[in-house]
């Protein structure tokens, strides 16, 4: 999924670039409101995350020309303008959701979240609504886990990981194979961050992270999930 | 500049102005009216001592005429040599006892002008008039007047006629020549003065007309010329016995209607003057207003602006501290603890600045009056275990444990981020004053519309007489308590918005320490459509 | 007696004589004379009286009667221009001909009177010259209130022993005040009793003739008609000429008619007649110039060798040159004859001149009259008997002022329509005023 992220700020963009990459978003970023439509028109991106206060135009202009564009892209923004009624003007400009600086990591991570399984859940997809792991039943469109009655939120790229996983049952994916599937060409991690990864998504929904049943590690060759 | 202020404004200019207009018309009019009636008066006064004139004339005439009507002889000869010896004398005539004419003898031998004079006087002699009008009422033993004047008239107008009755009970008549007497008239009246320069108020030139029993002006004086149909300042008629003829003085119309008009300069002056000065108080107001409200806009918008310069660092600040978190996640945990020791603080700490902004933030708003909510659908309690979470590591440190009785777990309208601060605050005031009592109860229930939240820490509590003073702005018990600091608006923010969510901020009793009531109005989602 | 006794008795006689030149005071002439002292016998007729008063001269040169004279100018808007202009540069140079001795006021009139030099002794002419050179026209004219104030200016300094007289120039209709003929008449008529004459002048064709005739003829003052502004200085002059020389004043002329004559009429003047008496009052008399009555009167028939006395004829006045009243008296009788060629030897042909005179001018008032009236035929004939009857009293009396008459008549007639009529009635008016007083100009 493409998202298009305008902020002006460059530590605040960098830092959610960095975020919403983690989360394995593709980002195409914008440093003012010209450039995010610019953006926005060649690249056709799955939703967009807008500051207000830009230079060249604002997030509110690019907003309304988003939307007398395409309507249902989902826009999300992202302000130190907490007043009400930028928070009103912003929701009747279309935007879908608003977020306040200062705001958590795990707040932008969540909004973000949500978004996505809106996207997902609007779109025609072949995928199944859900498929089992082991005792784990994996919600992909919800970009969820269940494991009885414990609900596991789980980022875009973990999901991605786990249906890799789940459609190579059985197999060893070596660590390329998993790249070139759950990471696109946005950047190319080392092998130590796929491991990391790997361990983040064991914590996430293995019973016993340190002793992993779901996602087996092949020394020398990669993973596998033993179905 | 608010309309409503132009408006003020302008009242405050024009409403003294124009009350003060209205009066000062009035007292100018008057005053006008008051200089006009003055100067009728004066101009009566005038035609009054011409008159007087006239009646002294008259008296000397009456004196002259008693003493010459002192005959002795009613012989003719010595008649009509009075008469061709007295320019004034027109025809002298006698009348025995019974009213009948004795001289001249309208049977004996008259000149021209004798019988002329009998034929115009004739009427008066047949109703023997005169010799009525010497008495006095129909009383014989009433004295009768003993002398008069009698007007006729005939030929150019009026004729006057002096008569009197002698002892004898006989009548003498003199006739004065009309022309003769107008002469007289004439040369006891003034001339027209050389022009006199006006004095204040006073009309410059007038005319005085001596106007006989037709209208006709026989005489007159004074340099202005009136108007064909003119009207007469004042008029007057004379004495007796020309009481047919009257006076009568004029002015220029519009000269006369301009008099006393400098009291209404005066008083356009004054308003002007007035007005110029209400005109500059309002002037010096205004900018002053318009200064202040500059600068309280300033402020304002500086305040704005703070927090939003604030806001961005801070945004920085706590974001990449949480990517650090989660980048030390990935490390051994045992290697990180103390790196994740000093990354709480450093978490924990921009929480804390961004409670603060957000605090002096929504303190403003409210001085400014525009607080208001944002609803959206949340679980009350999912925003509690959040508060909860960001506050653990600095309460951890403190030594403060919290347990959380969760009870709020519906789908409500809620503004998380007022929820937010109001906890904030109140677990902040723990962390800063309750930290001693080591722990932080907090309990959460709902019913249909309505979620109240207690928290009840251990520490030394409030007395009773601070109850309500601990929520006035700026308010801060002591200062003995150590290490506390704090700018003593944050209970009054929290019940502020308490209050403002449709619930309050109470502090109620406890045996333990302090306990905080937060009661809010949260409808559910399906029975408000809005706010 | 001696030779030198004789010689000096002649002087006394020579001395004695010759004294009344210097030493006895100048008197009045009276000449009371009839036209035809013989008339036809047995016959009823009219014939004329003359009472002939003649001025003397001043008993020493240069001296005068010291005037008190007011001069009342019309200023109103009709005069503005060169009228104006002429009448304060003749007044100017009338005052210069006054001297300390005189007092003099002027009263200008428009709509209302203005005194402008209260009654002063002359002893700054500049001031006064001044004062009557400021004058600016403008407004319209009160006439009587004019001449009035002018007599109470002159009142304030009444004198018997000065000469009285107010002098008014005017040149429109009057229309303030008092405005009729009779009612200036009148004035004038009270005036005289006082001593005061009003001179008239009346400059141009538009001021009322008939006004200021009236308040000259009742107060025995001149009346003029100036038609150019330009000759107001010589009327000026002549006036003074006239006013300078009074040497009587308050004439008073008594003829008492001899019981069967009757008195008919006064020709040309006012006088009183009362049954057998007829009182005529002059106001002045001038150095060597005659002013006369004529009368009127019916002899009834008489026989032809009666003499009949007409009337006894008694004058009195104010001497200027004495300051004392003299009283003359003269008588007139008549005689008869059956000749009529005795009558018309006889008859005074200078007096039966002054009596054609008289007459010729009370028609030539008629044909005014008629002429007021529109009948301007009927004028002209009139004025055409007149003239053949002055031409024939011009031959039958040897009289150059008759002829002259006869020829003014003659003109007039031809001048009754159109424009003309204006001027030549101003001028008939003048004419008739000038003949019935013997005025001097």
């Amino acid at each position: 999924m493409k998202v298009l992220l305008a902020e002006d700020d460059p530590y605040i963009r960098e830092g959610l670039a960095e975020i919403l990459r983690s989360e394995g978003y593709r980002v195409l970023q914008a440093e003012d409101g010209k450039t995010a439509l610019q953006l926005f028109d060649s690249e056709e991106p799955d939703f967009v995350c807008l500051d207000i206060m830009m230079p060249k135009l604002s997030g509110y202009d690019v907003c309304k020309k988003i939307r007398a564009a395409r309507t249902v892209v989902p826009i999300i923004f992202i302000s130190a303008k907490s007043e009400e009624i930028d928070k009103v003007v912003g929701l009747e400009l279309g935007a879908d959701d608003f977020i306040v600086k200062p705001f958590g990591v795990k707040e932008v991570v969540a909004r973000i979240r949500a978004v996505t399984r809106r996207c997902r859940a609007a779109e025609q997809s072949p995928e199944p609504d859900s498929f089992q792991m082991g005792d784990l039943e994996v919600l992909p469109r919800e970009l969820r886990a269940r494991r009885g009655k414990q609900t596991i939120e789980l980022s875009l790229r973990e999901v991605k990981l786990l249906e890799l996983f789940y459609r190579h049952r059985g197999e060893v994916l070596d660590r390329n194979t998993i790249f070139n599937h759950c990471w696109g060409e946005d950047y190319l991690p080392n092998s130590r961050t796929l491991d990391q990864h790997i361990s983040q998504l064991r914590k996430r929904i293995e019973v016993s992270p340190k002793q992993p049943t779901l996602i087996r590690t092949v020394h020398g060759a990669g993973y596998r999930f033993e179905g | 500049m608010a309309i409503r202020q132009i408006i003020l404004l302008v009242l405050i200019v024009c409403l003294p102005l124009a009350t003060l207009a209205w009066l000062g018309w009035r007292l100018a009019r008057d005053e006008q009216g008051m200089v006009q009636q003055r100067l009728r008066e004066i101009a009566r006064e005038r035609l009054e001592d011409v008159e007087e004139k006239v009646a002294a004339y008259f008296r000397r005439r009456e004196n002259e005429l008693l003493r010459l009507t002192e005959l002795e002889s009613h012989d003719p000869d010595d008649l009509r040599r009075i008469v061709r010896q007295r320019p004034d004398v027109g025809h002298v005539f006698v009348l025995d006892r019974e009213g009948r004419l004795v001289h001249p003898d309208p049977a004996g031998m008259l000149s021209d002008s004798e019988r002329e004079f009998l034929l115009h006087a004739k009427q008066m002699f047949d109703d023997k008039e005169l010799a009525r009008a010497a008495v006095v009422s129909g009383d014989d033993d009433a004295v009768p007047a003993r002398y008069g004047w009698h007007v006729r008239y005939w030929g150019p107008g009026l004729n006057l006629i002096f008569y009197r009755r002698l002892e004898s009970r006989e009548v003498v008549g003199v006739h004065l020549q009309r022309a003769r007497l107008i002469h007289d008239l004439i040369a006891e009246l003034p001339a027209t003065a050389p022009p006199v320069p006006s004095q204040d108020g006073f009309v410059s030139e007038a005319r005085i007309c001596l106007v006989n029993s037709r209208g006709k002006t026989e005489y007159q004086w004074g340099s202005f010329e009136p108007e064909e149909q003119a009207k007469p300042l004042v008029e007057m008629p004379l004495c007796e016995p020309l009481d047919s003829w009257r006076l009568k003085y004029f002015v220029d119309d519009q000269e006369f209607a301009a008099v006393g008009r400098s009291a209404y300069w005066n008083l356009l002056s004054a308003l002007a003057a007035l007005g110029l000065g209400l005109v500059v108080v309002a002037v010096y107001f205004y900018r002053e207003y318009a200064r202040e409200v500059r600068e309280a806009t300033q402020r304002v918008n500086f305040v704005n602006q703070v927090s939003h310069e604030l806001k961005t660092p801070l945004t920085n600040i706590r974001m990449y501290a949480e990517l650090l978190e989660s980048d030390l996640e990935l490390i051994e945990p045992d290697d990180a603890a103390r790196s994740r020791g000093h990354l709480d603080v450093i978490v924990a700490e921009s929480q804390r600045l961004s409670r603060l902004i957000g605090n002096v933030l929504t303190f403003a708003r409210q001085r400014r009056g525009q607080l208001s909510l944002h609803k959206t659908t949340r679980r009350v309690d999912d925003v509690i275990t959040a508060v909860i979470e960001r506050f653990r590591p600095a309460l951890r440190q403190k030594g403060i444990e919290v347990a959380f009785d969760a009870a709020a777990d519906a789908v409500v309208r809620l503004d998380v981020d007022a929820l937010e601060q109001i906890l904030g605050n109140l677990i902040s005031n723990v962390e800063k004053y309750a930290a001693a009592g080591g722990h932080l109860e907090i309990t959460s229930r709902q019913n249909d519309a309505q979620t109240t939240i207690v928290l009840t820490d251990r520490g030394p509590g409030i007395p009773t007489n601070f109850r309500e003073r601990v929520f006035q702005p700026f308010y801060r018990i002591s200062d003995r308590i150590e290490g506390a600091m704090g700018t003593g608006i944050g209970l009054p923010i929290a019940r502020q918005l308490a209050r403002l969510h449709g619930g309050d901020l109470v502090l109620t009793s406890s045996d333990t320490g302090a306990r905080f009531q937060i009661q809010l109005n949260t409808a559910t989602p399906e029975s408000e459509g809005d706010r | 007696m001696c030779r030198s006794a004789k010689f000096w008795c002649a002087v006394l006689v020579v001395a004695v004589t010759a004294a009344p030149s210097w030493l006895r005071a100048a008197q009045v002439k009276l000449d009371v004379s009839m036209a035809q002292p013989t008339l036809l016998a047995e016959k009823k007729q009219t014939t004329f009286v003359k009472v002939g008063l003649t001025g003397f001269k001043m008993s020493s040169k240069g001296k005068r009667t010291p005037v008190n004279v007011a001069l009342v100018l019309d200023k109103s808007g009709s005069m503005s221009g060169t009228k104006i202009a002429k009448a304060k540069e003749a007044a100017v140079w009338a005052v210069r001909r006054l001297n300390r001795e005189d007092i003099v006021s002027v009263v200008v009139y428009d709509s209302t009177v203005r005194v402008l030099v209260p009654a002063t002794r002359l002893n700054d002419k500049d001031a006064v010259c001044r004062k009557i050179s400021d004058i600016t026209a403008g407004g319209s004219t009160a006439l009587f209130a004019g001449v009035s104030k002018g007599a109470a200016e002159l009142r304030k300094f009444i004198d018997r022993n000065r000469v009285n007289r107010v002098i008014l120039l005017s040149d429109g209709l009057a229309n303030v005040g008092p405005q009729t003929p009779s009612a200036l008449g009148e004035l004038g008529a009270s005036l005289i009793k006082e001593g005061i004459s009003v001179s008239t002048m009346g400059l141009g064709l538009d001021y009322n003739e008939d006004l200021m005739a009236q308040l000259a003829r009742r107060s025995d003052g001149n009346h003029i008609f100036i038609e150019k502004a330009e000759d107001l200085a010589k009327i000026f002059n002549f006036e003074f000429d006239d006013v300078l020389s009074v040497v009587a004043q308050e004439v008073s002329i008594t003829i008492n008619v001899a019981r069967d004559v009757r008195p008919v009429r006064v020709l040309g003047m006012d006088a009183e007649i009362t049954g057998q008496r007829v009182i005529v009052k002059l106001n002045q008399l001038c150095s060597e110039q005659e002013k006369y009555v004529m009368l009127e009167v019916e002899v009834p028939a008489t026989r032809e060798s009666q003499t009949r006395e007409i009337a006894k004829v008694d004058v009195s006045y104010a001497n200027m040159d004495t300051k004392t009243t003299d009283r003359i008296s003269s008588s007139i009788s008549v005689n008869f004859t059956k000749s009529e060629e005795v009558v018309r030897a006889r008859t005074d042909l200078k007096v039966m001149a002054e009596s054609v005179l008289q007459v010729a001018n009370l028609q030539n008032k008629l044909a005014t009259a008629l002429r007021d009236k529109g009948d301007i035929e009927g004028a002209r004939r009139l004025l055409e008997r007149n003239y053949v009857y002055l031409k024939d009293g011009a031959a039958k009396y040897r009289s150059e002022m008759l002829r002259v008459r006869a020829l003014d008549n003659q003109n007039q007639a031809d001048r009754l329509d159109g424009r003309d009529w204006a001027a030549t009635r101003k001028e008939m008016r003048r004419y008739q005023h000038l003949d019935a007083r013997q005025q001097s100009y």
